[in-house]
């Protein structure tokens, strides 16, 4: 079994970030259940911190008394005196395994942070089963077959209550730490470092697996959808990958699209076709070739089926001097004002790869 | 002998008195005048407006506009077309081209010609402006040269362009709301001095394949980006002014795959990235100020031998930043408003070298989204803890001898500020 490479001190910081961070669990409250009714305009709430509730607990429990349900009380949960040891634990397993640096240390916290949060769901579950079932049957209010348990995520219609339960600031943090963790895990596991670590690391190439975590974490947030047809190419505002300029001809600019639905924009073909064959892009990533149709300035064509014309009078941005055409027809017309050879896609990447 | 040298002496007479001057007013036909000039001749164009489509000079001419004449091409085309060498236009306002993705028509076109002077002249809301194409022995001064505000900004064209040229001046322009300011591409052995430009889309100047050349004292704000130089060898670079250019992609100076450039005595201030150095090789920088930027100086790993030195660095987010671990570049001699060490020697130099690059600009070069934490309590105590104890920055990208105090040098020569209005 080959070695696998400590992990990257950016996933390294990350994972020692997350780990803190869980450690304000010990201010922050970590759960929150809402009580809105007609009679509560302002609404009750209940806050869940690593070691007591806090919020509207005495109206809560005045109102509960109504339908006989126990009094809250802080004393009643051993978890609150071991909470605080158990984050303690999580932080300093998160902080070890960042100091350790290598993907299977990570791996140990992720499963120490998984079992947390399942103990934690469980315990709170159990306590809510055991709280809205076991009720006082003397009480004032009795409604047959009516059990009072809170939910355990989310919503729930409780007589003419709506209780929310849902995680607070702290739960929140829980959730992201995780996540984070998760996401580097994969990253680091999916994208192993390459052995060329020396190499700069070029505009649009070698995108750090950082990155597509957050682009991952972005893509959650907002669903994008991509499409087989040709890709929008936003003249005046798009740096051209390879050469850095600003698009903005539009008889020359040119696309490719990844796999993952990545677009790169050129400001020519010249560049598309030395980014890829400089190893900017991994050949086989390449999910589409795109080039402006030059006698419809603009217009986005499929690259691989287009007509292309060398001619020195065409004078594309970056000198290549290959303009495409959708059809054969139009590249005879231009051929005219431009006297030069014709080319197909493939005659075209062989001349521009060496350009 | 006397003879030859009398007769040389009446030829030259000769020549001279039959350069004449020929006046033409309003009404008149512009075309017919200059068909109806013997070479040499002086067209003399009185105020008033010549709309005659596109205006071609095919032989040696001088044309003078008095009292701002307009000659307006109708936006049928080009406007005035060069087609011989030894021409002088000067004094006109030029305006009414067509715009189109597929000619460059131009306000004023020379093509393929030597000994052209194009001097003091308006040229207003045309597609390109002024426009050079194989042409030696140029002088482009004095003209304003302003863009179409109208026209989207992706359908705008270059103010002054060059296309395979040698020996131009470019003096002394104001160019503005255009693609590119002034555009050389195949162009060498000139000079661009004291020109101002503004508001274009892309860049204020723009080289291409464009070698031994030289810009000084000139002023780019609000561009696109300020300067971009690109493929390019030998470019002297100095005495600008590279302000308020900013956005996404904008620099005051990008540099890409350039090699042997004099980058001094400039000025870089509030712009997003003042000098983005990419690919560059054996370029000096020296004596330059930068203050007020987003990044100072962006400086990727793939440049060699680059050389930072007595540059004077106050004020930026971020001082410098780099995008891997191999530093093949010096800094030596500069002046940090962030350095923090001390001199106890009294030579005017800190005795404990200064890491300019500091770890969150690192970390935002490779998570943008991070900047979201700039000046926040964390960031800081990570930067204090890196610049101690340096783990994940270059350590080769380290000043070993900073200045404690500025250099006084740099303030010396600042060029005209001559702004546009938006």
């Amino acid at each position: 079994m080959t070695t696998v490479p400590r992990l990257r001190p950016i996933s390294r910081i990350a994972i020692a970030l997350a780990a803190l961070s869980i450690g304000a669990l010990l201010v922050v409250p970590i759960w929150r259940i809402d009580l809105i009714a007609p009679q509560y305009p302002e609404g009750l709430y209940l806050q869940i911190f690593h070691d007591r509730f806090s919020g509207d607990v005495r109206n809560i429990n005045g109102l509960n008394h109504y339908i006989g349900m126990a009094t809250i009380e802080n004393d009643m949960f051993p978890e609150f005196a071991i909470m605080r040891y158990a984050i303690g634990l999580l932080v300093g397993w998160g902080v070890i395994s960042a100091l350790i640096g290598r993907r299977g240390a990570l791996f140990t916290w992720l499963l120490v942070l998984g079992a947390f949060v399942l103990w934690a769901m469980w315990d709170m579950y159990s306590w809510g089963y055991k709280y809205g079932h076991d009720l006082d049957p003397h009480a004032a209010i009795k409604v047959e077959g009516m059990a009072y348990q809170p939910p355990l995520f989310g919503h729930k219609q409780l007589l003419n209550f709506d209780a929310w339960s849902l995680p607070d600031t702290g739960g929140w943090i829980l959730f992201a730490a995780i996540t984070i963790a998760v996401l580097i895990w994969l990253a680091e596991w999916r994208w192993p470092r390459r052995t060329a670590a020396t190499a700069p690391r070029e505009a649009g190439q070698q995108v750090p697996p950082q990155a597509h975590v957050l682009a991952l974490i972005g893509m959650l947030s907002l669903t994008s959808c991509a499409s087989d047809g040709p890709p929008v190419i936003d003249f005046g505002q798009v740096e051209c990958a390879y050469c850095r300029m600003n698009v903005m001809d539009r008889q020359f600019a040119s696309a490719i699209v990844t796999k993952a639905g990545r677009t790169y924009a050129f400001d020519s073909p010249e560049c598309m076709v030395q980014h890829v064959a400089e190893g900017r892009i991994a050949e086989d990533q390449v999910q589409g070739w795109w080039v402006c149709d030059h006698a419809r300035p603009g217009e986005v064509i499929d690259a691989t089926t287009a007509y292309y014309l060398h001619a020195t009078t065409l004078r594309s941005p970056m000198n290549g001097n290959v303009a495409a055409f959708s059809d054969a027809e139009t590249r005879a017309v231009a051929i005219v004002t431009h006297p030069g050879g014709s080319l197909d896609w493939a005659a075209t990447r062989k001349l521009l790869s060496t350009h | 002998m006397r003879i030859l040298f009398t007769t040389c002496a009446l030829l030259f007479c000769a020549c001279h008195v039959a350069a004449r001057t020929r006046t033409v007013t309003a009404g008149m036909s512009l075309q017919k005048s200059l068909n109806a000039a013997a070479p040499h001749d002086t067209v003399l164009l009185k105020a008033g407006s010549y709309t005659e489509g596109t205006i071609t000079i095919t032989q040696p001419v001088t044309l003078l506009g008095e009292g701002w004449p307009v000659v307006d091409g109708k936006g049928s085309g080009e406007v005035i077309v060069v087609k011989s060498g030894d021409v002088h236009i000067s004094g006109l306002v030029v305006r009414g081209t067509a715009i189109s993705d597929m000619n460059d028509n131009a306000g004023i076109k020379c093509i393929s010609a030597t000994d052209i002077r194009i001097t003091r002249n308006k040229v207003e809301g045309c597609f390109f402006g002024i426009y050079l194409s194989s042409v030696a022995r140029a002088m482009i001064a004095d003209n304003t040269v302003i863009g179409d505000h109208s026209t989207p900004e992706n359908r705008r064209a270059n103010g002054v362009h060059l296309w395979k040229c040698q020996h131009v001046e470019i003096l002394r322009n104001r160019v503005s709301h255009h693609r590119d300011g002034i555009y050389l591409e195949f162009v060498t052995d000139s000079r661009i001095d004291h020109d101002t430009t503004a508001y274009n889309t892309r860049y204020g100047l723009h080289f291409m394949f464009s070698h031994r050349d030289s810009y000084t004292n000139n002023f780019f704000h609000d561009n696109g980006a300020g300067v971009a130089v690109m493929f390019t060898r030998e470019v002297t670079m100095t005495d600008n002014r590279f302000e308020h250019n900013r956005g996404g992609s904008a620099y005051g100076l990008l540099l890409k795959e350039i090699n042997d450039a004099h980058i001094e005595r400039n000025h870089f201030s509030d712009n997003t990235v003042g000098m983005f150095v990419d690919g560059c090789n054996r370029a000096q920088v020296k004596g330059n100020t930068f203050s007020a930027n987003g990044w100072a100086v962006k400086l990727f790993a793939n440049s060699t031998s680059t050389v930072f030195e007595s540059n004077s660095f106050s004020g930026n987010t971020f001082d410098m930043t780099t995008n891997g671990d191999l530093v093949l570049s010096e800094l030596r001699g500069n002046y940090w408003d962030r350095y923090q060490g001390y001199d106890l020697d009294r030579d005017g130099r800190g005795d404990v070298p200064h890491h300019p690059l500091s770890f969150f600009a690192l970390v935002t070069d490779r998570m943008p989204y991070a900047m979201v934490l700039s000046r926040s309590l964390m960031v800081n105590l990570l930067d204090q803890s890196e610049r101690i104890v340096p783990t994940l920055t270059p350590a080769a990208l380290e000043d070993k001898s900073p200045l404690m105090r500025p250099p006084t040098a740099t303030a010396s020569t600042r060029p005209r500020l001559s702004l546009f209005t938006r």
